[in-house]
């Protein structure tokens, strides 16, 4: 039996009265991209400072590549890349001794630094220049380079691709997978669907620090309720459009208006084509749309951030 | 202790070093190149016996010892100028080394890096123990280099004299170092720890020169680390002050491991 990545059992924590987060319970698998997602202050940054021992859980526990996340911590550290939420680099050093700083604290080489810093597009020359003197984006894609230098077997990412321009996301997607591919997890956390959706396999949704949900990507996606529209060559009945996951919204004679949940979207496309359709339209499934059900009738701070 | 961490710090404090090593070296300079004017001059003592007591605690309280060699260069050590240099120069190091990388943000890269939480604390007391060592060699340079231009009014300043005034000014610094580096373990803000540190250095000083003022007052001198630093008395009497000596080591090894304790315990929220 392989050892969980992480393993994370009735984590809790307060900060005073004030909940952190709630009972977490989830596993990550070697190899997995995991994405955690949640708006701002949903719990995110606090539990994956919990992993890395910057915060004390107030109950549960949490194992890291089977270590115990406290007693342990140094251990993991060693095994471990992460950049941190608003990242904050030493301004007054050149990025290159930034870099060698970063790598001296590890026992593993920075063997990957070349071949990270070519693929995120980083000019040479300037790791010579003042980070005080470096883009947000600039900064950011030292940040990614300083985690995953030495080849970590874990990578803990708190919004990893802020201030990336979208060329430079691709580029850092193109790396998470070599990653994976090489057995490597990812712990990532994020607002931004549409990344998410991309890059990860699995997901835990937070809210207000509780875990509402755990998920394969596709299956987030598919657990979601989406709105077909159908034109008919003939009118029908809706006896004629009842199959599993379907529900009638809206029959107008040709016209109807479909729920669709679920996988059974197969024997429902068959069932249409035996009818005869002349028109149809069915939204895109996306993890976006799935994600803001978990958060429908909840207040608005609780959805801020999200994109 | 991390030795990296070290290495990292020492690199980006050099400079700041230096500057204040030279700024000590200098300062002591100028005040030994004034000795010429007080030099066994009876109406310099007049003069200094006729100020109030409110300046002449500013140098030590004794006047009669800034007519010797020895308690002239004394007042240089307890002079406010070198103690603002020396209590900037350690707070500060403490300050940075743990609030400092908190109130920057930088610690959520430094702890997730196989960092113990406890070497922040340990490296920068051997941070400070190698700075404040660097500082006293340039004091003693820079007393040296002023006992040269005095010629013969220079002599009576023994070697070891000055080793044990330098001494004992390294660990009185070093425990003050050490209480700003327990403010800076219990602290997210850079600010908040240098305003205890220097604080209460100014409450100790304040304390201690009030005591000096009147008898009615003498008992709060006590209360204050101040009151044990006296680099005069070592410099006259020419031998190291083990009971001092040992009091500013015992503090600071005392108050570094309380810090260790606080920032083993506490979170780290930046």
């Amino acid at each position: 039996m392989t050892t969980p990545a992480i393993q994370v059992e009735s984590l809790t924590k307060f900060y005073g009265k004030h909940r952190g987060v709630l009972n977490l319970n989830f596993q990550i698998e070697p190899g997995e991209v995991f994405g955690f997602l949640g708006p701002n202050g949903a719990g995110k940054t606090t539990t994956l400072r919990l992993l890395l021992d910057f915060l004390r859980p107030t109950r549960g526990r949490a194992r890291i590549l089977g270590l115990d996340s406290r007693a342990d911590s140094l251990a993991i550290r060693q095994r471990i890349g992460s950049v941190p939420g608003e990242l904050r680099l030493y301004e007054n050093l050149t990025g290159e001794r930034f870099l060698d700083y970063m790598a001296g604290f590890n026992a593993r080489p920075p063997s990957l630094r070349d071949h990270l810093l070519d693929a995120l597009q980083f000019d040479r020359a300037e790791l010579r220049r003042v980070l005080r003197h470096y883009s947000r984006g600039m900064k950011q894609k030292l940040g990614i380079v300083q985690a995953m230098q030495h080849d970590p077997e874990l990578l803990i990412l708190d919004e990893p691709t802020e201030g990336l321009d979208p060329l430079v996301q691709q580029s850092f997607y193109t790396l998470l997978r070599e990653f994976q591919a090489r057995g490597r997890t990812i712990f990532m956390s994020s607002h931004i669907l549409s990344e998410v959706e991309r890059v990860c396999d699995r997901v835990a949704i937070v809210r207000a620090g509780e875990l509402v949900e755990l998920a394969r990507v596709s299956e987030l996606i598919h657990k979601k309720t989406r709105v077909m529209q159908v034109g008919f060559m003939h009118a029908v009945t809706p006896e004629q459009l009842n199959l599993d996951g379907v529900s009638v919204e809206h029959l107008d004679g040709q016209h109807a208006t479909l729920a669709v949940k679920g996988k059974n979207i197969d024997a429902l496309i068959k069932r249409l084509a035996e009818l005869g359709v002349e028109d149809l339209t069915f939204e895109a499934a996306s993890l976006e749309e799935a994600f803001l059900d978990y958060y429908r009738g909840a207040p608005a701070a609780d959805t801020e951030g999200i994109e | 202790m991390n030795a990296n961490l070290l290495l990292g710090r020492l690199r980006t404090d050099l400079r700041g070093t230096l500057i204040y090593s030279a700024s000590v070296a200098f300062f002591m300079l100028v005040v030994l190149s004034s000795y010429t004017a007080v030099a066994g001059s009876s109406a310099m003592l007049n003069v200094f016996n006729q100020l109030p007591p409110a300046f002449t605690a500013l140098m030590g309280g004794d006047i009669a010892r800034i007519l010797k060699i020895q308690g002239y260069v004394g007042v240089g050590y307890v002079h406010p100028i070198m103690i603002a240099i020396l209590a900037a120069f350690v707070i500060g190091i403490a300050v940075r080394a743990i609030a400092g990388e908190i109130d920057r943000g930088t610690i959520n890269l430094l702890l997730a890096r196989p960092v113990r939480r406890r070497d922040l604390v340990l490296t920068a007391f051997v941070q400070l123990l190698i700075g404040l060592g660097i500082i006293s060699l340039a004091l003693v340079i820079g007393i040296w280099v002023g006992l040269q231009t005095l010629g013969k009014l220079a002599s009576g300043v023994e070697p070891s004299a000055v080793l044990s005034a330098t001494l004992l000014t390294l660990l009185f610094f070093l425990a003050i170092g050490a209480y700003s580096l327990l403010f800076s373990a219990a602290s997210s803000d850079a600010g908040r720890a240098t305003l205890f540190g220097a604080g209460l250095t100014l409450i100790f000083y304040f304390l201690n020169y009030l005591a000096q003022l009147s008898p009615d007052f003498k008992s709060l001198g006590s209360l204050s680390i101040f009151h044990f630093w006296d680099p005069g008395a070592a410099l006259i009497a020419n031998r190291f002050q083990w009971n001092e000596l040992a009091l500013f080591a015992a503090l600071s090894i005392l108050l570094t491991l309380a810090a260790v304790i606080v920032i083993e315990r506490r979170d780290i929220t930046s």
